[in-house]
């Protein structure tokens, strides 16, 4: 298909319309200060900018006030018939078909640049998808972020002067502990022993930054944790091809909708590479086969360059099925937040589970959310990956990044 | 012009002399090419002479001008970093 504005309008008559998702934001971003650059100085300024927050690209695209009201004239609903785009002036017509090649309103034929956008919107609405949470989806997605941690001092001395910095920036933090300066009474609490099988591990639980290379995780191992996580051990079925299934973890509305997808990096007895984990059959199914250097650079991609992170010895990536979450709560303004913490319950069990079998964990959710979606050939505005959580043997002689605590017991703090 | 164009926009000016002098010579058709819509009464000098800052003005002003955009993307590392002990 030709760019639409090299055909003239009477050869084409594009028919236009609205987008269905339509949020504006108007803030003050800071730009390149242009005059001041062509007179010899590099500074910034303030530039107060309207753009229409994309939810099926994640992009900002500015548009002016002018713009804004030319597009409101347009339906969301249906196409603009040629003989209404008679209403228009020869100008605005023109304005429409900057807008269509700008992303900011539909037009049928596409240009080519924004061929996706009328299919992205219908899949975002045949999904139920909340418009707020659509655009807070697509707009805090990554892709390509690389962070540096490698060049970080972590010395105490090093860490003390970062947040000595902070706080000359943003003053003192709010308070670690909280109390109600309008209690009417406080009722003082036993301390209980924490002391049985259960209680230990929730005490051993904790962020591991250190994995041990030179070693493989047994096959034994992931197993458990697969099983002991992500798996079903429980299903009711409530009519024919609706069914709720039992995890280890609460999940909104019995849904289940979090996935595992792994990058196997080093596992006795099987191949390194990309695997996505049945919960219905209990089995790994291989999407594709990576070296060794290639799964490592793989994983250090898929955590925004965390390397410590990306060592671990399997990384299990959180994958949100929002069709199935959305199929119940539809346009529902406390879905997607559901469905983030459902993978935050997972993680919370992957933590217990490596704990009660001696091994390292963490969960990030810095992670290039965008690139693994292609990676993984998942379904785009249908799922995502919304964190990761790896799994592995801990290095302990060498965790230099370990968050190591005091002793405290509230008794001896007691007002 | 987007935020992500900035640096790579001021790197080009400080490293490459073709640009540059095509920025000198034709400010508004160079910034037009990039999105940015100029007004020379207003973004021009008034004796119509450019004087863009000196290369190493720019590459030394790069990363503080990037810092300024990419604190966000810093400050999910910190809340992995900061509290840490060695």
């Amino acid at each position: 298909m030709s760019d639409i504005r090299s055909a003239s309008v009477a050869d084409l008559a594009p028919r236009f319309r609205r987008r269905k998702y339509f949020l504006v934001r108007v803030a003050d971003d800071r730009t390149l200060d242009i005059a001041r650059f062509l007179r010899g100085q590099v500074a910034l300024r303030d530039e107060t900018r309207c753009s229409l927050l994309c939810p099926v690209r994640g992009q900002s695209l500015p548009l002016s006030a002018g713009e804004l009201v030319l597009t409101m004239k347009l339906p969301a609903t249906r196409w603009m018939a040629s003989s209404e785009i008679g209403l228009f002036s020869e100008q605005e017509h023109a304005c429409l078909l900057d807008l269509a090649h700008r992303g900011i309103v539909l037009s049928e034929p596409a240009p080519d640049c924004w061929h996706d956008l009328a299919a992205g919107e219908d899949t975002l609405e045949q999904m139920h998808w909340d418009d707020l949470a659509a655009v807070f989806h697509a707009h805090s997605s990554w892709q390509g972020v690389v962070g540096g941690d490698t060049s970080t001092e972590h010395s105490e001395e090093d860490h003390r002067a970062r947040l000595e910095a902070l706080r000359r920036v943003r003053g003192d933090p709010p308070n670690h502990f909280v109390q109600r300066a309008d209690a009417t009474k406080r009722v003082e609490l036993r301390i209980p022993p924490l002391d049985d099988g259960f209680f230990n591990t929730l005490r051993a639980r904790r962020t591991t930054r250190a994995f041990r290379t030179d070693e493989a995780l047994s096959f034994s191992a992931l197993e458990t944790v697969l099983y002991a996580v992500f798996g079903t051990y429980g299903i009711k079925v409530f009519a024919q091809g609706i069914a709720a299934i039992k995890r280890t973890s609460p999940s909104g509305g019995a849904l289940h909708p979090v996935e595992a997808y792994l990058l196997v990096r080093n596992v006795d007895q099987l191949a390194t590479g990309l695997y996505h984990y049945e919960t219905g059959t209990h089995a790994l199914a291989q999407l594709e086969t990576l070296t060794v250097p290639e799964a490592r650079e793989l994983a250090t991609m898929f955590v925004s360059g965390q390397t410590y992170f990306a060592e671990a010895h399997v990384l299990v990536i959180h994958v949100a099925r929002f069709d199935r979450n959305f199929w119940k709560y539809a346009r529902h303004r406390k879905a997607y937040k559901a469905v983030l913490m459902d993978s935050a319950h997972l993680s919370q069990t992957l933590y217990l589970t490596a704990a009660h079998l001696g091994l390292g964990a963490y969960y990030t959710a810095a992670i290039n959310d965008s690139d693994i979606g292609r990676r993984l050939r998942l379904r785009p505005l249908r799922e995502a990956a919304v964190g990761i959580n790896g799994v592995g043997l801990a290095d302990n002689e060498r965790n230099e990044l370990l968050f190591q605590t005091d002793p405290y017991r509230p008794v001896d703090h007691a007002s | 012009m987007d935020k992500a164009d900035i640096r790579p926009f001021l790197y080009r000016v400080a490293t490459d002399p073709v640009y540059r002098a095509q920025l000198e010579s034709d400010p508004v058709g160079t910034m037009a090419a990039l999105g940015v819509s100029l007004d020379p009464a207003k973004d021009l000098p008034p004796n119509g002479i450019i004087a863009l800052p000196s290369n190493q003005d720019i590459l030394d002003n790069l990363d503080s001008l990037a810092n300024q955009f990419e604190s966000l993307a810093c400050a999910m590392w910190d809340l992995c970093l900061l509290w840490l002990r060695p």
